[in-house]
C-alpha cells in the first residue's frame, strides 16, 4: 500500500551489521574487575567519579560510579549512600544474591527509578546520561539508580511562535520535560512514547509519540524505522533527524514540521500525527507535514472562526506576494507594461528615469541587500540587530534611491516582499519561499509573465510529486478530501469539524459524535 | 528508481534555469523608461506644399496614392515632465507631452516612421482615442483605414474613436487647464455622459468594428475645437457598409437618437409652458427605449416606446406650484411634446435626409422578424427611409427637488 | 516497470482529466470555428447536440474499454482484431496524441507571441514548454492527475469570473433571433463542435488506471458535461459580447472578448494578458495527459519502461510543433487531429465493439 518502504531497505540493513559488530561485556562477580574494565573505558577522564566502601555489616566491598556534575552528588549522600550505609547496618546479615538485591533496593525506595543491568555497556551508558550505578561485590548485576543532577531551563514563552493567545510555555532543553508538557495536555492512557537512543558516540534519547490506537500504525511503523536506520555519530538538534528521516532532500520544502509549542504538538497528535523529540534542543518534530500545515498556526483554533479563515486567506496571499511579487514586478516594468494602469506606468517611467540598470538587475540588488541585511540583524546581539535592521534598512534604501541605482518602487517592492516573507508562520517555509524568489526573479526577466507561470508549473509539478511519510505534500487540498477543506483555506467552526484529517488514514476517524 | 527521478527532475530544472540565464536582456525586454507611451493619434489630410507635391510626385506612378495619403500626428508623453512633482509648482516647466505628426500612405509605414524621429520606442499599448478629421472620415473606408489598430495586437478593442469637426491634429494641440494631457482632458469629457444627452455615446474599437462587420449604419461622436477649448457634442454619421462619413447630426439630433437607442443616463430637457411662455426645465433620471416592429403583409412600420423618469429641474412660472397636480400634468404634457418633436425633428434628420438607421432599427426587425429581414436587409438603410415610424414617450415627472412652489404666488 | 497501469487514479480524477483533455486551446476558437458554419446565433444547440454526440461515443469507448479490464486499448485490441490492424489503431491513436500536444504546444507559442511575447522566438517558447511537461510526465500518472485536480478549480473559477465580467458589455439581443433560419445550420455546426469535443477517448486508457472501473459511464458523463457547460457560457458570453458576425473575423475570439473587460478599479489596464497567462495552466493540463499517453501507448506497443519513450518523444513533438509554417496550417493541424479524434473516438470503438458482438454470436452458436 504504501511506496516508502522501497527506498531505504539498504541502508537499513548495512547499519544493522554496524551495531551488531559491537562487542558485549557482562558484568563480572569480581567488583574489581568491573571497576577496572569501567576505569579503562571511562576513567581517563577526570569528572568520572567512583566510590567505593564497604557495607559494614556483610563486609561486602561496593562502589558507586558517576560524573561529577551530571549527576547530584546531594541525592546521592542521602538517598544511596546513607540508606544504604545506616539501614543495611540496622538489619544485619543479609545472604543471597538476590535478599541483597531486594534489600538494597528497599533501602533506597525514595529513589525514584532503579533498573538493574547485567552489562557493562549499559551502565556505562547510564552514567554518561546522569545516572549512578552501583555495584556490589560477588553480584553479577548492577543497580542504575536515576540522580540527574544537570541543571534544566524553565519552560518558557517559545522565542520563535510567540502567539497573542496561547500558552505561555514552550519545550525545553530536557526531554523529560518535553514528554511531560504533553502528558498534561494529553491525558489518554493510549498515549505512548517510545524512547531510541541514536548517535554513536552522543546516544542521544529520541522520544517518539503518538497515540496508540488512533494513529495510523503503518506510518508510526515508518517513523520507527526511519529512526532506527539512522546511523550517525551524533545528533545536536532535530534538525538532524529531520534531514536524515525526510522523503526528498533535493526540495526546497520542509518535509517535516519543527515547533517549539506543545499545544500545537498535542493538537497534531490527535490528529494521528507522530511528534518525534529530541533530547536537548527545544524543537519538536511532528510528521509527515503538508503544505497546508505551514501556513496555519495553532493560534488559528484560538481565534474565532471567521478571523481565522481571513487569516488564512491572507497568508495564501502572502506567500504568492512573498514569492512573486519582485518576479511580477520585473515581468511588468520589462516587458508587459500594458498591464499597468497608465497614471501608475508613468510615474513609474518617470522613476526609473536615470536608473542604469534593467529592472531585474534592480531587483536583484535590492533582494540582496535586504537578505543580506536580515542576515545581518539575526547574527548580531539583539538590540544591536534591531538597530543595524532600521539603520540599514532606511539608509540603504534612501541612500539607494537619491543615488539612482534603484526607483523608488523598488524599494516598496523589496520592502513588501521582506515583510510578507516574514509574516508567514513557519521560518522553514519563509525560508524555502525566499529560495525560490530568485529563480522565479531570473525567468521574469527573461521570459515575462510567461516565464513566470513556467516557474509556477514547475514550482507546483514538484509539489504534487512531493511525499512526506507517504502523504502527498499538497493534501488534503489534492487529491480531493472535500470534508477536510473545512480546515485547510478556512477553518470552520469547531463545531463542524467533526472528523480528524482522512488523510492520516486514522483508525479512529471521528473526533466526535456529531 | 525514486532517487533517479528526483535527480532527472534537478536537471531539468537547471536546464531551465540556466536557459532562462541565457536569454536574459534578449527579444522582448523593454525597459519601461524607453517607452515612447502614445496616447492619442489625429488622422487627418496632408496639408503642407511639400507633402502635396509629393503626392503629386507618386500619383503620376500610381493613382491610388493620392486618395491615401494620410498625416498622423501621435501624442507622447513625457514622462519626466508628468512624473516630476516640483514643475507643477509654478516653475515654466516641460510640456507634458509632445506632439510628432508624419505623412505616409498606410499607417503601419508612419508608425515605423516614428521609431526614427523619435528617441523612445513608439508605444501603443496605452493609445486611448484616434480622433480622425472630417475630410479622411468622408472620403476613407474606416474600415480599411482602421485596420491598422483592429488587426496589431498592441491596441487595445477600448480606444476611444472620434470625429473632429475642421483638423484633427487641433485637438491634440488643445492645452487642458486641469489634466496635463489633452488626450486624458478629453476623455474625461466622455465620462459626462451622465449629465447630458447632447454628445453620442462613446463609441470604443471594438464596438465599432462590430458594427462594421455587421454592416450597420452607425454615429461616432463629434468634437470641435474652439480656440482655447475643446467640446464633445454632436455626432458623425457614418454610412453602413461603405463605412464613410455622410454627415454631421447636431446636438439635439444627436439627442434625439440618444432617445430611441435608451442610452440616456441623465440629460435636461427645455420647453415652453404654453399658458405662460416661460421656460421649464424636465431633468432625466431614467430612461428605456424599445423599438417594436411590426409587420403586416409586406408593410413594415416600427413603434419606439419609450419611457422616462425624472424630475422638475427648474420653473420660470411664477404660478408654478409643484404641489398642485393640474400643473404637473400640464408641465408633462408640455415636456413630453418637447421630447417628441425632438425625436421626431433627428429620425428625419437620419431617416429621410441621410437614409441611414443608425438607432438599431434593423437589428430590432431581424431579432423579431428573421424571415422578413431576409428579404430586405440587401439595401436595409434605402428601405428604411420609406419605412413609418411612431413614437410613444410616456413621461413621469416624479420629483421637484427640494422647494415646490415660489414665492411670488403667494403675494 | 512502469507499463502496466498499476498506478490506480479515483472517479473525480477521471473525470477532471477528460474535461482538461478537451477544452485547453480549442475553447479559445470554438465560437469561431461554430459561428464560421452556423453563421446565427444558434451555434449553442451545436454545442448541446455535439455534447450528447460526444456522449453517446463516451459510451461507446467506456463500455468497450470495460471488457478488458486491466488492460489499456494498446493491449486490448490485438485481441479483437489481430496483431496488423491493432497495430495501426494503436498508431493512430499515438499519432493523435502526438499531434494533439504538439498542437497545444505551437497553439501556445501563437498566444503568447501575440499577447505576451512578440519578439521570443517560438522554438524557446515551445521548448521551455516541452520541457516543463516532460517534467512532470516523468512522474508518472498519479503525480499528473493530482496536478490537474490541482487545476482545476482554478481553471473553473477562472471561466466563471471570465465569463462575470464579460456580462458588463453582453448584449442578449446580439443572440437572437433564435432558429431564424431553421434547424439546418445548426447541423452544419455540430461538425465543427465535435472537433472540439475530442479528449475524451482518453478513456480508451483511462478506464483501466481508474480504482472502480464500474464508475468510468459516470465519469466520462461527468467530464463531458462540464466541458459541455463551458463550452457554452463561453460561447454564449462571446457571442453575446462581440456578435456573429465579428466574432468569425477574430483569429482568437475568446482573447478578443476578454480585451473588452473592464477591470474593476482599474487596478490592471488590461485583462487579456492575465486571462492567456493563467489559462496556459489549462494549455499545460492538455498537454501533459496527451504527452503521457502517447508515451504509453509506445511503451505499452514496446513493452519497455516508459521514461525513455517519454525522453523520445520530446523532439518528434518539437518538430511536429514546428511544421506549421503558419497560423492557417496550426488550425489545420488542429482540425486535421480532431478528425482522428473523432475516428478514434467513435468509429473505432464501434468496430471493435461490433466485432466483439459478431464474435460473441459465433459462440453462441456453437
Amino acid at each position: 500500500m504504501f511506496r516508502w518502504f522501497k527506498n531505504k531497505k539498504k541502508k537499513g540493513e548495512a547499519s544493522q551489521k554496524l551495531k551488531s559488530s559491537k562487542d558485549v561485556t557482562s558484568i563480572s562477580k569480581n567488583l574489581k574487575t568491573n571497576l577496572q574494565v569501567i576505569y579503562q573505558q571511562i576513567g581517563h577522564s577526570s569528572d568520572v567519579i567512583i566510590r567505593s566502601f564497604q557495607i559494614e555489616n556483610s563486609k561486602l566491598e561496593a562502589a558507586v560510579v558517576y560524573i561529577d556534575g551530571l549527576a547530584d552528588e546531594q541525592v546521592i549522600n542521602d538517598q544511596i549512600l546513607k540508606p544504604v550505609l545506616l539501614e543495611l547496618r540496622k538489619i544485619g546479615d543479609v545472604r543471597g544474591e538476590k535478599a541483597l538485591r531486594d534489600e538494597l533496593k528497599r533501602a533506597m525506595t525514595t529513589l525514584s527509578k532503579i533498573k538493574t543491568a547485567q552489562q557493562i555497556e549499559s551502565c556505562i551508558s547510564h552514567i554518561l546520561s546522569g545516572g549512578t550505578v552501583f555495584f556490589v561485590d560477588s553480584s553479577d548485576e548492577a543497580l542504575l539508580l536515576s540522580t540527574p543532577g544537570w541543571e534544566t531551563r524553565v519552560p518558557s514563552e517559545p522565542t520563535s511562535e510567540p502567539y497573542i493567545r496561547g500558552a505561555r510555555e514552550g519545550f525545553v532543553e530536557t526531554l523529560t520535560d518535553n514528554i511531560v508538557l504533553l502528558r498534561r495536555r494529553i491525558r489518554d492512557p493510549d498515549f505512548t512514547v517510545d524512547i531510541y537512543k541514536v548517535g554513536r558516540r552522543s546516544k542521544t534519547d529520541i522520544a517518539v509519540a503518538y497515540i496508540r490506537g488512533l494513529a495510523n500504525q503503518e506510518l508510526v511503523d515508518e517513523v520507527k524505522r526511519r529512526i532506527e536506520q539512522i546511523d550517525i555519530d551524533m545528533i545536536q538538534e532535530t534538525g538532524y533527524i529531520e534531514q536524515l528521516i525526510e522523503d526528498n532532500f533535493l526540495s526546497p520544502f520542509p518535509q517535516v514540521l519543527a515547533t517549539e509549542r506543545p499545544d500545537k504538538v498535542a493538537g497534531n497528535l490527535l490528529e494521528g500525527f507522530v511528534a518525534i523529540i529530541v533530547d536537548n534542543t527545544p524543537f519538536v518534530l511532528i510528521a509527515p507535514a503538508t503544505l497546508s500545515m505551514f501556513l496555519q498556526t495553532g493560534e488559528d483554533y484560538y481565534e474565532r472562526w471567521m478571523f481565522s479563515s481571513m487569516l488564512r486567506i491572507l497568508r495564501i496571499l502572502i506567500s504568492f506576494i512573498a514569492l512573486f511579487l519582485p518576479a511580477i514586478y520585473v515581468a511588468l516594468v520589462s516587458f508587459h507594461q500594458n498591464l499597468i494602469p497608465m497614471d501608475l506606468m508613468i510615474s513609474i517611467a518617470a522613476n526609473r528615469e536615470g536608473v542604469p540598470f534593467p529592472s531585474l538587475v534592480e531587483a536583484l540588488i535590492m533582494e540582496m541587500t535586504i537578505e543580506i541585511l536580515r542576515e545581518a540583524g539575526l547574527r548580531l546581539p539583539k538590540p544591536i540587530g534591531q538597530a543595524v535592521g532600521i539603520v540599514g534598512g532606511l539608509v540603504i534604501g534612501e541612500a539607494a534611491v537619491r543615488a539612482g541605482i534603484v526607483s523608488p518602487i523598488m524599494v516598496i517592492v523589496v520592502a513588501l516582499t521582506a515583510i510578507s516573507s516574514f509574516a508567514l508562520p513557519e521560518y522553514a517555509m519563509g525560508i524555502a519561499i525566499r529560495m525560490l524568489r530568485f529563480p522565479m526573479m531570473l525567468v521574469a526577466g527573461a521570459l515575462g509573465l510567461y516565464g513566470i507561470m513556467l516557474g509556477y508549473i514547475m514550482i507546483n509539478v514538484h509539489l504534487v510529486k512531493l511525499k512526506s511519510f507517504g502523504i502527498d505534500y499538497l493534501a488534503p487540498y489534492v487529491p480531493y478530501r472535500l470534508r477536510n477543506w473545512k480546515d485547510l483555506m478556512i477553518r470552520a467552526p469547531i463545531k463542524k469539524m467533526r472528523q480528524r484529517p482522512q488523510m492520516m488514514k486514522t483508525q479512529d476517524p471521528q473526533r466526535k459524535d456529531s | 528508481m525514486g532517487r533517479n527521478r528526483y535527480f532527472i527532475g534537478i536537471i531539468f530544472a537547471f536546464i531551465f534555469l540556466i536557459n532562462a540565464g541565457i536569454m536574459v536582456g534578449c527579444w522582448d525586454q523593454t525597459e519601461i523608461e524607453d517607452l515612447g507611451i502614445i496616447v492619442g493619434v489625429a488622422i487627418d489630410k496632408p496639408k503642407t506644399a511639400e507633402g502635396k507635391e509629393e503626392e503629386k510626385k507618386e500619383s503620376e506612378r500610381n493613382l491610388s496614392y493620392e486618395k491615401h495619403r494620410l498625416t498622423v500626428t501621435q501624442q507622447f508623453v513625457v514622462s519626466q515632465a508628468m512624473g516630476s512633482k516640483e514643475s507643477s509648482a509654478g516653475m515654466p516647466s516641460q510640456e507634458a507631452y509632445s506632439n510628432v505628426a508624419s505623412e505616409g500612405n498606410t499607417l503601419f509605414q508612419i508608425a515605423s516612421q516614428f521609431s526614427t524621429m523619435s528617441s523612445r520606442l513608439p508605444y501603443y499599448k496605452h493609445l486611448k482615442a484616434i480622433i480622425i478629421s472630417e475630410e479622411i472620415a468622408k472620403s476613407l473606408n474606416l474600415e480599411q483605414l482602421l485596420n491598422f489598430f483592429l488587426r496589431e495586437p498592441e491596441m487595445t478593442r477600448d480606444i476611444q474613436v472620434m470625429i473632429s469637426k475642421g483638423c484633427a491634429r487641433d485637438v491634440l494641440e488643445v492645452k487642458p487647464i486641469k489634466e496635463r494631457l489633452p488626450v486624458l482632458a478629453l476623455l474625461s469629457l466622455t465620462e459626462n455622459e451622465k449629465k447630458t444627452a447632447r454628445m453620442a455615446e462613446k463609441l470604443m474599437l471594438g464596438n465599432m468594428s462590430k458594427k462594421m462587420a455587421n454592416g450597420s449604419s452607425f454615429l461616432i461622436p463629434r468634437v470641435v475645437t474652439y480656440g482655447d477649448s475643446v467640446q464633445l457634442a454632436g455626432a458623425a454619421v457614418i454610412k453602413g457598409k461603405e463605412n464613410t462619413m455622410i454627415g454631421w447630426l447636431g446636438e439635439e439630433e444627436t439627442e434625439a437618437i440618444n432617445w430611441i437607442l435608451g442610452k440616456i443616463e441623465g440629460s435636461a430637457v427645455e420647453t415652453v409652458d404654453k399658458e405662460t411662455k416661460e421656460f421649464l426645465v424636465y431633468e432625466v433620471k431614467e430612461q428605456r427605449s424599445q423599438i417594436k416592429p411590426k409587420v403586416e403583409g409586406e408593410k413594415i412600420s416600427f413603434v419606439v416606446e419609450i419611457e422616462s423618469e425624472g424630475g422638475l429641474g427648474e420653473d420660470w412660472l411664477i404660478s408654478g406650484d409643484a404641489f398642485e397636480e393640474a400643473f404637473m400634468q400640464r408641465a408633462t404634457e408640455a415636456i413630453r411634446e418637447e421630447i417628441v418633436s425632438i425625436i421626431y425633428d433627428g429620425l428625419t434628420k437620419t431617416q429621410k435626409e441621410f437614409k441611414v438607421d443608425v438607432a438599431g432599427f434593423g437589428k430590432q426587425l431581424y431579432v423579431q422578424y428573421p424571415e422578413v429581414w431576409e428579404k430586405v436587409k440587401e439595401n436595409w438603410d434605402e428601405y428604411f427611409s420609406t419605412v413609418p415610424v411612431e413614437v410613444n414617450v410616456e413621461i413621469h415627472v416624479r420629483e421637484f427637488g427640494m422647494k415646490g412652489s415660489k414665492s411670488m404666488q403667494h403675494e | 516497470m512502469n507499463i502496466s497501469p498499476k498506478d490506480k487514479i479515483s472517479t473525480v480524477q477521471t473525470a477532471i482529466s477528460v474535461t482538461l483533455l478537451t477544452i485547453g486551446v480549442s475553447i479559445l476558437t470554438v465560437p469561431r470555428a461554430i459561428t464560421e458554419a452556423v453563421k446565427t446565433p444558434d451555434g449553442w444547440l451545436s454545442i448541446l447536440i455535439g455534447g450528447l454526440i460526444a456522449m453517446a461515443g463516451g459510451y461507446l469507448v467506456v463500455s468497450l474499454s470495460r471488457r478488458f479490464p486491466g488492460k489499456t486499448f494498446f493491449q486490448y485490441n490485438q485481441i479483437v482484431v489481430g496483431k496488423t490492424v491493432g497495430l495501426l489503431f494503436s498508431i493512430l491513436l499515438i499519432i493523435h496524441f502526438i499531434l494533439l500536444s504538439s498542437y497545444e504546444a505551437r497553439a501556445l507559442s501563437e498566444l503568447v507571441r501575440i499577447y505576451l511575447l512578440g519578439r521570443t522566438p517560438r522554438e524557446v517558447i515551445v521548448i521551455l514548454f516541452l520541457t516543463t511537461g516532460t517534467y512532470l510526465v516523468v512522474g508518472g500518472i498519479n503525480p499528473i492527475v493530482r496536478l490537474l485536480e490541482a487545476y482545476f478549480p482554478i481553471i473553473m473559477l477562472l471561466i466563471l469570473i471570465g465569463m462575470m465580467s464579460g456580462f458588463q458589455k453582453f448584449e442578449l439581443d446580439n443572440l437572437r433571433p433564435v432558429l431564424a433560419q431553421g434547424i439546418g445550420p445548426v447541423f452544419k455546426g455540430v461538425r465543427a463542435v465535435l472537433i472540439s469535443y475530442v479528449g475524451y477517448e482518453s478513456m480508451l486508457i483511462l478506464t483501466n488506471f481508474m480504482q472502480d472501473p464500474k464508475k468510468a459511464f459516470k465519469a466520462v458523463f461527468a467530464g463531458i458535461s462540464i466541458s459541455m457547460i463551458s463550452y457554452l457560457l463561453i460561447f454564449v458570453v462571446v457571442i453575446g459580447m462581440l456578435t456573429v458576425e465579428e466574432v468569425q473575423l477574430l483569429t482568437w475570439p475568446v482573447a478578443s472578448a476578454s480585451m473588452e473587460i473592464e477591470v474593476p478599479g482599474g487596478i490592471i489596464e488590461r485583462f487579456e494578458p492575465i486571462f492567456l497567462v493563467l489559462w496556459i495552466l489549462t494549455i499545460y493540463t492538455t498537454f501533459v495527459l496527451s504527452y503521457y499517453f502517447a508515451g504509453l501507448g509506445l511503451a505499452q506497443l514496446f513493452r519497455k519502461d516508459i521514461n525513455p519513450f517519454l525522453y523520445g518523444l520530446l523532439p518528434i513533438m518539437y518538430i511536429a510543433a514546428m511544421l506549421p509554417p503558419d497560423l492557417n496550417a496550426v488550425f489545420k493541424m488542429g482540425d486535421l487531429n480532431g478528425y482522428i479524434g473523432i475516428v478514434s473516438g467513435i468509429f473505432i470503438p464501434l468496430i471493435l465493439l461490433g466485432i466483439i458482438w459478431i464474435r460473441r454470436i459465433g459462440n453462441g452458436q456453437k
